[in-house]
């Protein structure tokens, strides 16, 4: 006898992909299964719920998936999302990017389609949003929230800058990788007594640069929160330089 | 970003949240290098490596961090939901699992705080002062 469900768990992943999204998958899903609640994936960010279509027998299959414990957890240990994510804004969609069934009933250079999101989200019977972003994801996270439909955001940025948490998903592994790659490329500079200049991910926030260095990936970073003077940064890479037993600095 | 400039952007389109391609700015960085390290080498140049990280860094599996933090935010979220508690975004404060208010999200930016953290002098992190910080040290809720 099947048990009856607790309702169904819709998730997303927004906004740029991280290590980390697969295991936030697994996560929810696992557990929800667990708890009796039914899980169904939606595929790419918000464009999964800006492009259904209602239609009877349509084909979603670019826009939604079910969710299974067996399938999550293949999944589960990889990067990115194998949800597959997008920058889609459901409130601010530019003319070219509305959906073709969609066209002749929005019509501005720039439209809200936030009323085809939630007539969505009940043609799929979701009962709870769980979007996996950025601010930018879930600042429309907020604005479901304002309509009344019950989400559950988890942050997700390889900038660490999603305000309210210490941590957003697949910064560590940033902070890792820039530190493998910074220590890796260190043999080249040794060899030619250089100096390296690492460039990272990284928008209005300076955490990217700011933790692998303290790791002890560079000797020095710049932030955007910090005017910088080079003349002043010159001279510090070439005393570290000078000072360093292979003659580099990073 | 460099004294009496600006952020640097790469081409001109912008996504639908408004922001436009940044970047640019280790190149530039490097250039201004290169052309004033002879200044405090005696004259000598160094030669540079530049090199844009870029999705080498975001690409791949996760690390240990990555695979047990999401987990649990995956599974505080059901427990959000159970409880019937939506509107949240789930958070870890001061190394504790527990969830915000979801308009935290647009109430704030989250940026480096300078003064606790960047020593602005020796353009590198701060390193005295980590008792009571959280795990990831300088990258705290603010």
């Amino acid at each position: 006898m099947e048990m009856a469900k607790k309702g169904r768990i819709g998730i997303l992943t927004g906004g740029g992909d991280v290590p980390g999204l697969n295991p936030a998958i697994r996560g929810v899903t696992q557990r929800a299964l667990h708890e009796g609640f039914d899980v169904v994936g939606i595929r790419r960010g918000w464009a999964g719920l800006v492009e259904l279509r209602r239609d009877a027998g349509a084909n979603n299959s670019e826009c939604v998936m079910p969710l299974t414990a067996e399938l999550v957890d293949r999944h589960a240990y990889t990067g990115g999302t194998f949800l597959h994510s997008s920058r889609t804004r459901p409130s601010a969609v530019p003319a070219k990017d509305v959906p073709e069934h969609l066209r002749g009933k929005y019509t501005a250079e720039k439209n809200d389609l936030t009323d085809e999101v939630l007539a969505n989200l009940e043609f799929l019977g979701v009962d709870y949003l769980v979007p996996a972003g950025g601010d930018d994801t879930l600042s429309y996270g907020v604005e479901l929230g304002r309509r009344g439909f019950p989400v559950v955001a988890l942050p997700k940025t390889m900038d660490n800058d999603v305000p309210g948490t210490d941590y957003c998903m697949g910064f560590g592994t940033c902070v890792s990788r820039t530190v493998q790659l910074a220590r890796q490329v260190t043999s080249s500079a040794a060899s030619h007594e250089r100096i390296v200049v690492l460039e990272v991910f990284g928008r209005y926030a300076g955490f990217t640069a700011l933790l692998p260095t303290f790791a002890g990936a560079a000797q020095r970073c710049l932030i955007p929160e910090y005017e910088f003077d080079i003349e002043r940064l010159a001279e510090l890479l070439v005393a570290d330089r000078n000072a360093h037993p292979d003659r580099l600095s990073v | 970003m460099p004294a009496g400039g600006e952020m640097i952007f790469e081409g001109g389109e912008k996504d639908q949240y408004g922001h436009a391609k940044l970047g640019g700015i280790g190149q530039r960085v490097s250039a201004g290098i290169k052309e004033l390290a002879p200044r405090f080498n005696g004259g000598r140049k160094i030669d540079m490596i530049s090199m844009n990280l870029g999705y080498l860094v975001r690409s791949g599996a996760p690390d240990a961090v990555d695979c047990i933090v999401p987990t649990a935010y995956g599974n505080l979220a059901v427990d959000l939901i159970l409880r019937g508690e939506t509107g949240r975004m789930v958070a870890l404060t001061d190394g504790k699992y527990g969830s915000v208010p979801i308009g935290e999200v647009v109430a704030t930016k989250k940026v480096v705080d300078v003064a606790r953290c960047y020593d602005t002098e020796r353009y590198r992190p701060k390193y005295d002062g980590l008792e009571g910080l959280p795990m990831m040290v300088l990258g705290g809720a603010g």
